[in-house]
């Protein structure tokens, strides 16, 4: 059998630009972890589209040397839905913050999810609005002291697991920034997926969150054991509610796939084509009175 | 009997009526024979049924409004009547029909016009079609054929038009159609009714006429000029063209999608574009509003994309389905920064396939956002016209490097602001780029020279496009010492009010820009410098185009500006006695 041919480096992912982020900022492990799923895919690199919002984490498009644009805040979604079906032979990732995506962008989430729009979104979630300079974000904690919650935080944060079932994402993973092996297999699963995929990445601030968070969630995050049922959304459910040990599973939660957009859209257009009259003369001359 | 070459006919009723369908298949009778035809709907504030009224004007010579004085007005229904009674406008002599079966008459009514020079007549219609067809459903067609009567108007046409109507129901229905049909004609023709103050005297013209609307003409354009993607989010007076075309687009190979709102459509849009499809997104004001930053993004970063705002009353929610013209510096100033875009305004249904066909060229060529503005007057009628080439417009796609172009730059400086715009899968000119200032290559830079070297580039386009898309509809009569301009749907009543006073030996010059920004200012300033008067028609209560042109032009010294709030549309009348009010007289 023929071998494999290896083309692409990690390396070819990357361009020239110099992160903008702090030293020790997640956002490095993400950047470097998607580089490498993107060679293990060994999809061309002009074969690919990156759309982000704005944040920190939507500087990531610049950092990646394939197509992208680096937005505005909280429709790297939309701007992918758009690509996408314009473009369903090429793959299309969005990136961004849990503000872009769970905040400005919240009202885009249920719509590509149910759609069923093949592209993978990860999400680099760092509980703070990084870019602005720390204020709250939809997934900071209750009680937290940020710059817009100075006395802490009322608010309760939203689980970005439960959302995505909700919302019949058809695979929805978390993966952990520091972890860079786990999170390559993660998004080279999400990427393989023929569907909607988000992956909630804790992507820790070190400069608004602090860096003990690296030593703390080292403890903290464990993978999912081998027997949990992917199908089962019950079950999912329940892996990701809170935990008495405040432990977090990493690993893929949910996955099960359905007939993607583009799928549908392909009967849309045959049933569209079926009078047979599919010329613009055609439809010009329905005005014919 | 006075003859006469222009009929307006104008009928209210309430949900069962018909009245509608009857506006739409005489409309259809008309164009089959080759007449023109301006058709106008109106209803009531139910969602569904209630009241609903039609003004329809046919003529053999071509028209551009629907006309100020009603020839016959029939009534099935007296009392849907005052809802309406603000709309139209009654001709001296005009018959007013009513069913003699309604509870109220003509008499229980305070009308709003001189009742002595007006003639009424009854006729049992409700009765008479139970009577002659067994059931009074066709009552509209039976009424029809009554009209068609009494004023000669086209009954092969009817004929015609209620078969092509109903012949997608069973023939039993275009049978009993055509039957109601003509059991009125005959009732009239055996009651002598045929023997009117006026009638309808009209040529049938070989070459029958096409029936369309501004949003379908729009649409048209725009899978003419290879759209391959639309993305929309409901909301009328725009609906139509996600519905026209999330049915057609998909049989040329295009997409539409219903997006979840209005950030996420036009985002779908520039991201289809981005990755090397002609996009559009449509709505209307309220629309455009949600989309003003994004309509930057596509400024900044340069992504050929047309959006359609089709105009509504405003502000907030304002009149939904009525027209006004109150969009347009939101359309030149809806986002923050100097953000070059075009705007485009079209004036009439024809008018909107030729100005979608230059919103394509201009966002392709240009790499820029266009606006393009149409309105409800527009949209929302259906107008009888003289068939149209489709393939009149240069087909204009955007500019590519070559694969591999050595050291591509995205946003590379040139003589017209242009650069090559690489689409993905193209390999060698893999780029990336983003909504903030950045040099060339399209990397970020906060570089103040950048900035001002950036700018200048961009707005490089508005320059060239000036001059090269410089469309405007201009009526000079020499000599003449006063002149018009108006923009958009206003031209209808300003091009006949115009015409009307040249008929008298009246100079008026007239000049409509289609291209409203960058406005031509070298077609448009020669226009205003031969004047001592001017006159801007426009339907905005506060002067917004008047604003616009003192920003862009030296005006005449002496200016009017004749404007009101929308909903009704201008009449020739007003237009004319503005015009003869401040006549000037010739330059000898
Ligand atoms: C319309 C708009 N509102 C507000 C902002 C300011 N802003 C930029 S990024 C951001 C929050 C970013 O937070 P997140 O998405 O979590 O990204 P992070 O920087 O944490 O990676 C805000 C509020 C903006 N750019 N645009
Ligand atoms: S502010 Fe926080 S999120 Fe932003 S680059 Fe620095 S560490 Fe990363
Ligand atoms: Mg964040």
């Amino acid at each position: 059998m023929e071998q494999p041919q290896f083309i692409y480096k990690a390396t070819d992912y990357k361009t020239d630009l110099k992160p903008v982020w702090c030293p020790g900022c997640g956002d490095f492990g993400v950047l470097g972890a998607t580089h490498k799923a993107l060679a293990e895919l060994q999809i061309p690199p002009e074969d690919i589209m990156f759309f982000s919002g704005i944040g920190c984490s939507s500087r990531f498009p610049g950092y990646t040397n394939t197509y992208g644009i680096n937005a505005i805040h909280g429709r790297a979604i939309p701007l992918a839905t758009g690509a996408k079906i314009a473009r369903p032979e090429l793959t299309v990732v969005a990136v961004g913050g849990d503000g872009d995506g769970y905040s400005i962008g919240g009202g885009h989430l249920p719509h590509v999810a149910r759609k069923n729009i093949d592209l993978t979104y990860l999400v680099m979630n760092n509980n703070i609005y990084g870019l602005t300079k720390g204020q709250a974000s939809p997934t900071t904690p209750t009680g937290s002291i940020t710059k817009t919650t100075p006395y802490g935080n009322m608010d309760l944060p939203i689980n970005p697991i439960h959302y995505a079932l909700a919302y019949n994402a058809s695979f929805i993973a978390r993966g952990y920034s520091a972890n860079m092996k786990h999170l390559v297999d993660l998004i080279v699963a999400a990427m393989k997926h023929p569907g909607f995929a988000i992956i909630d990445i804790i992507s820790p601030c070190v400069t608004f969150r602090g860096d003990e968070q690296y030593k703390t969630l080292k403890d903290l995050v464990f993978e999912i054991p081998e027997n949990h049922d992917k199908t089962d959304k019950v079950a999912a459910f329940h892996l990701a509610l809170e935990r008495e040990d405040n432990k977090i599973p990493i690993g893929i939660y949910y996955q099960n796939p359905r007939p993607t957009y583009h799928d549908g859209y392909d009967i849309v257009r045959e049933k569209a084509k079926k009078s047979g009259k599919n010329e613009l003369f055609d439809i010009y001359n329905l005005f014919q009175a | 009997m006075k003859t006469t070459n222009d009929f307006i006919l104008t009928m209210i009723g309430s949900g069962g009526d018909g009245v509608i369908s009857a506006g739409e298949i005489l409309l259809s009778a008309a164009a089959s024979e080759g007449l023109f035809g301006f058709l106008l709907k109106s209803f009531g504030p139910q969602i569904r049924g209630g009241e609903s009224s039609i003004k329809l004007r046919i003529s053999n010579e071509e028209i551009f409004t629907q006309g100020d004085f009603v020839s016959v007005l029939l009534v099935f229904n007296w009392a849907d009547f005052p809802r309406f009674k603000t709309e139209y406008d009654l001709a001296d002599g005009a018959i007013i029909i009513s069913d003699s079966d309604d509870k109220l008459s003509p008499l229980s009514q305070n009308l709003p016009w001189d009742e002595k020079k007006l003639v009424n007549i009854q006729i049992p219609i409700t009765h008479l079609t139970k009577e002659l067809t067994g059931s009074t459903f066709n009552k509209n067609i039976f009424s029809l054929g009554l009209l068609s009567a009494m004023f000669n108007l086209p009954s092969d046409g009817l004929h015609k038009a209620i078969k092509r109507k109903f012949k997608k129901k069973s023939e039993d229905v275009v049978k009993s159609n055509i039957d109601a049909l003509e059991a009125g004609i005959k009732w009239i023709l055996e009651n002598n009714l045929n023997q009117n103050s006026f009638r309808f005297e009209y040529d049938s013209v070989e070459e029958s006429k096409i029936i369309m609307n501004g949003n379908d003409a729009i649409s048209l354009a725009a899978i003419y000029q290879g759209l391959e993607f639309y993305a929309s989010y409901p909301i009328t007076p725009a609906s139509e063209i996600l519905q026209f075309l999330g049915t057609h687009l998909p049989k040329v190979g295009g997409s539409v999608i219903q997006a979840e709102d209005e950030l996420a459509a036009i985002n779908m849009a520039i991201g289809a574009s981005f990755a090397g499809k002609k996009s559009m997104t449509g709505t209307s004001g309220p629309g455009i509003s949600l989309k003003a930053e994004a309509i930057g993004l596509a400024s900044m970063a340069e992504i050929p994309l047309v959006v359609v705002n089709v105009q509504r009353g405003g502000p907030s929610t304002g009149l939904p389905t009525k027209f006004e013209q109150a969009d347009l510096l939101q359309a030149m100033y809806v986002t923050h920064g100097d953000a070059p875009k075009v705007v485009i305004a079209a004036t009439s249904v024809e008018d909107s396939y030729v100005c979608a066909n230059i919103a394509f060229q201009v966002a392709e060529k240009y790499q820029i956002p266009v606006i393009l503005l149409s309105d409800q007057f527009i949209s929302a009628r259906e107008v009888s016209l003289r068939p149209f080439k489709l393939d009149k417009f240069e087909i204009i796609s955007r500019l590519k490097p070559q694969d591999n172009e050595e050291s591509y730059k995205r946003y590379k400086i040139t003589e017209n602001g242009v650069s090559p715009m690489a689409i993905p899968g193209q390999k060698g000119v893999v780029y990336q780029t983003n909504g903030l200032e950045h040099v060339e290559t399209g990397r970020p830079s906060s570089d103040l020279d950048i900035h001002q070297k950036m700018s200048e580039k961009r707005d490089l386009k508005l320059q060239h496009i000036e001059k090269e898309f410089d469309y405007v509809v201009y009526k000079d009569s020499e000599g003449a010492k006063i002149g018009v301009i108006t923009w958009g749907s206003s031209k209808g009543a300003v091009l006949e009010a115009v015409a009307k006073l040249k008929k008298e030996g009246k100079k008026v010059s007239l000049i409509v820009p289609q291209l409203i920004f960058p406005l031509p200012i070298h077609k448009i300033q020669p226009f205003m410098d031969k004047l001592d008067k001017l006159i801007i028609v426009e339907m905005s209560f506060g002067k917004q185009f008047y604003t616009h042109l003192k920003s862009q032009l030296k005006l005449p010294e002496n200016v009017i500006v004749y404007n009101r709030a929308g909903g009704k549309p201008f009449s020739v009348t007003e237009i004319y006695n503005t015009i003869s009010k401040n006549y000037l007289g010739e330059v000898e």
